[in-house]
């Protein structure tokens, strides 16, 4: 045996000992469309899989991606660990939020939804794919500085001390996503506290609670929440056993009003939503809440339930539950005018005064009498709607937020037909997206608000010349998650609809999405869901901005008419790649995008945006007050 | 011996004056507050009460007394109701007083003695030929034989003559379809002919149902002939009372045939419509009471117009929309009080136009006079008073008038009413009896005093310690006054009881007073139209905004009475007797040609405003049937239609309890403890007014059959947590809640230990956390719990109740312009605060 022959012979064992370690290998890694839910007991690795983890991004935006990793072995001791990013600069490892799929049972399948920071201890092996399934989100923060350009990393899972790795490619477009706080789409998800209390068992507005709550707006504040709703009565369709507002008697035994719930509620919602432009004093609910409004409201659904109120009983320490005054009376009016005017300087605290809407109007309506009642005091006071058919006005009151479902009126069309421009709205009118079920497909979730934000209503644009817009989705539960039990002791429902002339009949929280948030394990956490939904508002945005900087004359000018005419070809084929993947389909006036891969379509959203933004020299544009260059042309067009 | 004498006469002297002290501790002595409140003086004005007896206390009517002032009066009683041992459980009671305008006087009921006669007393006299009745110079003859219902006589001078034909029905004539173009359209049209006038026959039957002294009272009853399948009927009830110079008259047109109700097919699961008879409403063009004058050349007034060459009429109405200013989409507040309109005509010239008319016509002649009135004239628009020569004219339907009108909005949903409506004639409802009261005094009286006693009759209440103490009213109440001692508590019942009184006063805008002048956007079944509070169809009936007449929901003539009851407050009976004329004449179903299991019950709360009723296949059933309001109005009033009308609701209920206890329809009444305490309520009120055991029999039946079923598959609260089912709200909650003061009443009355049971089980769980308004209700368990099973310790918890759910007001309203179900809400909570009354009431008593 020569030396030639030593050496093949180890490199043949030290190739065996490779084969070995390589085949012997268990653990694989996939990357998995963000836009599909990961099952842990039906994924199978896909045969055509990306081999690296492509990510394209905006300077002060997150995005994400989704991996999944598997064993036919249970899994136990799961890590994970993400480089930092290399390119034009450094893109720090710490601008990754990585987060571990909790799988939920609630649906048809078993599926990961809610994303926890904590990987799972163990993960069983699934009885029909036979694997050990977990998917890894990964949550890039593009910091605002970053440097546009190609940025390349890797993503490393470690099992056992079994390896798996993942590189990552990230394009980074150079413009300034605004702060979710800023967004013009209008999100309204509803935060529910005291589902929060009694899913951590906390006693209500303790500081264990309210450290809860701060995480929940933290993730509420990401989503572009726009909304905030504050009891002022109790039993409402929120299930709030008592008010936020609460009331205690002075010497005389006059009822005052106890703002120190609101007001911390107000400080932990507004240090991550801002001033946000609705807080609903939810004042008032009708004895029926079933069925629809008809039009402009059925005579026979326009009912007052007597007010339900919380008072305190310092003295004992107690809650108690009572009725305030009937409708109509000098004591209901002075104990709502005190109402207002002891809000007034809270408002005040947080900026929030020109933010408050009375609420909440549903398919069942209050009458004049109650409405003069609750305004008593307010100088210009704004309600707030929530129903099948909205209304601008009612009672003869104003109306500052209208949410609706089919009575929207507004019609989703190829844009050769109509263009709708949520953005230019003054009146804040919202889509209910009740088709949306807890676990639809995550395309919908991704797509329904900028193609709500394209609603426009044909029949008014054919008569009139204009249309009222939507800007926005709403009346989706934040964190309704079920925390009520049945008399076993099993959690059987959310809070929403508790009681049973709050139930909201077809408006029903739990009939679309109670929660956008999940139930972490110390607090409430993202979910796949909500992943799609901030995405989604995330590129709305990106379009709202070339929109407004091709409709708007002043900048369109500076555009020029090719580019102007060019991007927007280009926004129209993302309305018809958004409005497929957002629920309407292929028909004779809806035609089928150029452009119908998701991440190539984001990308070109961005490009084209950066271009503008270099163009024009601004990362912003703000609303105008002209007219839109589609609508001139519009009625020129007409004449 | 003198010793022993001494003592033993001492002794007999201490014997009978202990026994004269306690005679007269057991004997009967109730002070009745009369209260007139029309402004106007009364002279010899009749007063017409039901008084409760306790239990074994009087067992012959002939001892019963009347003093005014401390001196004894006329007064006529009679019995309305036994008890069971035989003794009398409610007197009618008949008297005349003199009475200042808005004054009050006190009149003492003994049974020490006998009545005086009145100095002109009413008689009777029965013959061949008709029935006279007589006092003070004037007479009235009902003929048996002949046409004209009834002819009068003063001092011997005809003054009301046989010239005038009775009862005349305007007929329609030949129906015809007509084809007519509008546009490119041809459209169909029924019209019809010329009808003819038909007379009344004469009098079937006539029967003597009080003979006097103080009042007389003679049924007539007859038909029309050749009509209507024999199907149409009318009845008089003509009075006369001591020392007057006038007639009173209830007249009723009674249409005997069916409404037409049906079930409804269902081809998928093959099931057949069902029914067994068609819509027998009939169809007229107008109906007047025609009666001869026998004065010379009389002159009419009436709204300050006269007569022209002995021609006067005047026609009241409602328009539609009268000026078209409020019809504008989805905002037809149409029929306010602007809408209505009454026209003044002599001959064909239109000599006057007002809004509403008294409908009271002053005819004055060289040799006499006439004051006719019609009683809620304007309320019960089409109405007419005519003068016409000789002849005065009484349109209980005028041939000008209308019902249902015709819709401006569309209805084609539901055709089989939708085509009603033709213009220029009436429907009379299969099923309804519909009522008119008139006067006709030939008196030298003014004309206000004339009429007061139509609009305005006198009524005496007791107090109301002696109305609860004497047990005899078959509802567990107190009187007014009785509080917990708790601050909050005793603030919210005070609040309570004034809700009674905001109820009926008119400068209250939350009153229902306040409520009738307003008419509001209604849809039912998507359906859009106006809520109506007068009409002929609907005077006396609580249409809510936003619904259409409801049958007085939760039973409102028994609210009404119970307040008056608890405060004699006469406007209280003024409501009631609105409501009870409703109630009686149009939703007490009189026909017995539709289903058996649905004859006698009332109409639901469920009706298209434009035509009083529903969909046809929504048939009456016991869930909605009010049986309560109506006895106690007939033990107040007497009123022998009140009596007929509980009778047969009685047994419509029976048969249609048996029918639901054969069939079980699924989610039938059976389940609905509401409905079950209503009829439990019913068939109490029932052994109330006839003192027979066997309506607690039944009662008893439902409690243990229906009501032990669901406690024990639910539990003593008879309803699951979860209340929605569906995305409706069940409701049973509620239910359970309505239900408790009636299982109360059915314990107290038969002391069933199973009901005690249920009661006391419900008052020691948790109630769940579903019907907001539950511890109003609760407060009343609790409380009877505490005396029922000496549980005083339950007080506590019925006063933290009450005050949970009372509002923090001092006046609570009762009818909210534009809210949809306020007044049914408050309807029940207006009937919530007895219970708990009662228990600490009945607690006190034990503690003193």
């Amino acid at each position: 045996m020569g030396k030639k022959d030593i050496i093949a012979a180890i490199a043949m064992v030290f190739c065996l000992a490779i084969f070995d370690i390589i085949y012997a290998s268990t653990l694989q890694l996939h990357v998995a469309d963000k836009l599909t839910y990961v099952s842990p007991d039906t994924w199978q690795p896909p045969e055509n899989a990306p081999a690296e983890l492509r990510i394209a991004g905006l300077r002060n935006g997150c995005h994400a991606g989704q991996l999944v990793v598997s064993s036919p072995e249970p899994i136990e001791g799961l890590k994970t660990e993400v480089s930092s990013l290399k390119g034009p600069q450094t893109i720090p490892s710490s601008a990754w939020d990585l987060r571990y799929g909790l799988p939920d049972t609630s649906g048809k399948e078993k599926i990961f939804d809610g994303l926890e920071i904590f990987p799972p201890a163990a993960i069983v092996v699934g009885n029909k794919n036979k694997l050990a399934v977990q998917n890894i989100w990964l949550r890039l923060r593009v910091p605002v500085n970053a440097k546009p350009g190609n940025y390349k990393g890797e993503v490393v899972v470690t099992v056992n001390g079994e390896k798996a790795v993942m590189p990552i490619a990230v394009k980074v477009h150079d413009w300034v996503l605004p702060a979710p706080r800023d967004w013009s789409s209008r999100f309204d998800a509803i935060q529910s506290p005291e589902t929060v209390a009694m899913a951590y068992d906390v006693e209500p507005w303790s500081d264990s609670h309210l450290a809860l709550l701060d995480k929940t707006f933290e993730l509420l504040g990401e989503l572009g929440q726009k909304t905030l709703f504050i009891t002022v009565i109790r039993r409402t369709h929120f299930g709030n056993e008592h008010a936020m507002v609460r009331w205690v008697r002075d010497e005389q035994g006059v009822l005052q009003p106890d703002f120190e719930i609101v007001e911390k509620y107000l400080n932990v919602a507004t240090k991550h939503l801002g001033k946000v432009p609705g807080v609903v004093f939810y004042s008032w609910e009708p004895i029926e809440s079933m069925g629809h409004a008809e039009g402009t409201g059925a005579a026979h659904r326009t009912t007052d339930r007597a007010m339900q109120y919380t008072l305190f009983e310092p003295e004992k320490g107690t809650l108690a539950k009572r009725t305030g005054p009937a409708w109509g009376t000098d004591a209901s009016k002075e104990m709502w005018g005190r109402f207002n005017k002891g809000i007034k300087p809270v408002l005040a605290k947080f900026g929030l005064e020109e933010s408050k809407l009375f609420g909440l109007i549903g398919d069942a309506r209050p009458t004049k009498i109650a409405m003069d009642d609750i305004c008593s005091g307010d100088d210009n006071p704004r309600w707030a709607v929530h129903s099948h058919h909205y209304c601008d006005e009612w009672q003869g009151y104003k109306i500052g937020y209208a949410i609706a479902l089919w009575g929207i009126n507004l019609d989703i069309c190829d844009p050769n037909i109509g263009l709708g421009f949520g953005w230019n709205t003054d009146f804040w009118l919202s889509y209910y997206p009740r088709e949306l079920k807890m676990f639809s497909d995550l395309t919908e979730f991704r797509y329904k608000m900028e193609m709500w934000n394209g609603g426009v209503s044909l029949h008014e644009m054919k008569y009139k010349g204009n249309s009222r817009y939507s800007c926005g989705l709403g009346r989706i539960g934040g964190d309704f998650w079920k925390v009520v039990k049945d008399q076993r002791g099993n959690l059987r429902s959310t809070l929403a609809g508790v009681y049973p002339e709050t139930y909201w009949g077809q408006l029903n929280l739990n009939l679309c999405i109670s929660s956008i948030l999940a139930q972490g394990a110390k607090s409430a956490i993202p979910t796949v869901r909500s992943e799609a939904f901030r995405e989604g508002s995330q590129d709305a945005e990106v379009r709202i901005f070339i929109e407004k900087a091709v409709e708007q004359l002043n900048w369109r000018e500076k555009l020029g008419e090719e580019l102007s005419t060019r991007l927007r070809e280009q926004i129209n084929d993302r309305i018809r790649f958004v409005n497929l993947r957002g629920g309407t389909k292929i028909n004779d006036q809806m035609k089928p995008p150029k452009v119908s891969d998701p991440l190539e379509s984001s990308d070109a959203l961005y490009t084209a945006a950066a271009e503008v933004a270099a163009k024009l020299g601004v990362m912003q544009i703000e609303k105008g007050g002209g007219d839109l260059y589609f609508l001139i042309k519009a009625r020129e067009q007409k004449k | 011996m003198q010793i022993f004498l001494k003592k033993l006469i001492s002794k007999t002297f201490l014997l009978l004056l202990f026994f004269s002290c306690v005679a007269r501790l057991i004997a009967l002595e109730v002070n009745l507050k009369v209260t007139e409140d029309a402004g106007q003086p009364r002279k010899g004005e009749l007063v017409t009460a039901g008084v409760p007896l306790p239990r074994g206390l009087i067992k012959n009517l002939g001892n019963l007394t009347i003093k005014s002032g401390g001196r004894l009066i006329p007064a006529q009683f009679s019995q309305i109701a036994p008890w069971d041992d035989g003794s009398i459980r409610w007197a009618l009671l008949n008297t005349q007083i003199d009475i200042a305008a808005n004054g009050t006087t006190t009149l003492q009921l003994n049974d020490t003695c006998k009545n005086p006669a009145p100095a002109q007393p009413v008689k009777i006299n029965e013959a061949a030929n008709g029935v006279t009745m007589s006092t003070a110079g004037f007479s009235v003859f009902i003929p048996r034989h002949e046409t004209g219902l009834l002819r009068a006589k003063l001092n011997g001078r005809e003054v009301c003559s046989n010239n005038g034909r009775g009862i005349v029905l305007h007929t329609v004539g030949e129906e015809r379809e007509i084809e007519t173009k509008k546009g490119w359209e041809t459209i169909k049209k029924i019209e019809y002919g010329v009808g003819q006038q038909i007379v009344a026959s004469p009098p079937d039957s006539i029967k003597i149902e009080e003979a006097g002294p103080v009042r007389a009272i003679v049924a007539v009853k007859g038909k029309f002939p050749d009509v209507h399948k024999g199907l149409l009927s009318y009845t008089a009830r003509i009075t006369l009372c001591a020392g007057e110079q006038q007639v009173k008259v209830r007249l009723w047109i009674e249409n005997n045939g069916a409404m037409g109700y049906y079930y409804e097919g269902n081809p998928k699961r093959g099931k057949e419509e069902y029914r067994v008879a068609e819509m027998e409403w009939f169809l007229f063009d107008g109906l007047e009471l025609e009666l001869g004058m026998g004065l010379k050349e009389p002159v009419a007034t009436c709204e300050g117009t006269a007569a022209v060459n002995g021609k006067l009429k005047v026609f009241q109405t409602q328009r539609w929309n009268k000026d078209d200013s409020k019809l504008t989409y989805n905002d037809y507040e149409v029929f306010l009080p602007e809408d209505f309109e009454y026209v003044i005509t002599a001959g064909s010239e239109e000599i006057k136009r007002g809004l509403r008319s008294d409908g009271i016509m002053e005819i004055k002649a060289a040799d006499g006079n006439i004051t006719a009135a019609i009683r809620n004239f304007w309320q019960n628009y089409d109405k007419a008073i005519e003068q016409d020569g000789q002849l005065l004219r009484l349109w209980f339907w005028p041939t000008e008038g209308q019902w249902p009108r015709e819709r401006k909005l569309a209805w084609s949903v539901y055709p089989e009413l939708a085509k009603l409506p033709k213009p220029g004639l009436y429907y009379l409802p299969g099923g309804v009896h519909k009522s008119h009261d008139f006067v006709l005094d030939f008196s030298d009286r003014s004309v206000t005093a004339s009429v007061a006693g139509l609009t305005n009759p006198l009524y005496a209440f007791a107090d109301a310690t002696y109305y609860a103490d004497s047990e005899a009213i078959p509802t567990l109440f107190s009187p007014p006054g009785i509080y917990s001692g708790d601050t909050e508590c005793d603030s919210k019942l005070a609040a309570w009881e004034k809700m009674y009184d905001t109820a009926i006063d008119p400068k209250n805008p939350f009153s229902l007073i306040a409520g009738r002048d307003q008419a509001q956007w209604s849809s039912v079944g998507y359906f859009g139209d106006t809520t109506y509070w007068y009409g002929w169809m609907d005077f006396g009936d609580l249409p809510m905004p936003g619904h259409g007449p409801t049958s007085q929901q939760n039973d409102w003539l028994w609210i009404m009475l119970m307040g008056a009851i608890r405060t004699g407050n006469p406007g209280f009976m003024r409501m009631a007797d609105d409501m009870g004329g409703h109630r009686i004449d149009i939703d007490q179903l009189w026909s017995d040609r539709d289903m058996p299991e649905l004859n006698g019950l009332q109409r639901g709360p469920n009706n298209f405003p434009g035509f009083h009723c529903y969909r046809l296949y929504y048939v009456p059933i016991v869930s909605y049937n009010h049986l309560e309001g109506m006895v106690l109005y007939y033990l107040m009033t007497g009123d022998t239609k009140a009596l007929e009308a509980c009778m047969r609701n009685a047994e419509g209920m029976r048969r249609a309890w048996k029918n639901v206890l054969e069939k079980q329809p699924w989610a039938g009444p059976q389940t609905d403890m509401a409905a079950n305490g209503w009829s439990i309520h019913g068939y109490c009120s029932m052994n109330a007014l006839t003192g027979k055991q066997e309506w607690l029999d039944e009662a008893l039946t439902l409690f243990r059959t229906n009501v032990v079923a669901k406690w024990r598959s639910l539990g003593p609260h008879l309803h699951s947590r979860d209340q929605i089912a569906s995305q409706s709200y069940m409701k049973d909650d509620i239910k359970y809640c309505h239900a408790i003061a009636n299982f109360c009443l059915l314990h107290k009355l038969t002391g069933d230990p199973d009901i005690l049971k249920l009661l006391e089980e419900g008052s020691e769980q948790p109630f769940p956390e579903n019907y907001y308004d539950a511890p109003l209700y609760l407060a009343g368990l609790h409380a009877y719990i505490a005396i029922a099973s000496k549980k005083p310790e339950l007080l506590e918890q019925a006063v933290e109740d009450w005050i949970t759910a009372s509002p923090e007001d001092k006046e609570i309203p009762v009818f909210l312009p534009g809210n949809s179900v306020w007044a049914d809400i408050k309807s029940m909570h207006m009937r919530s605060g007895h219970l708990l009354q009662y228990g600490l009431w009945k607690s006190r008593k034990t503690k003193d």
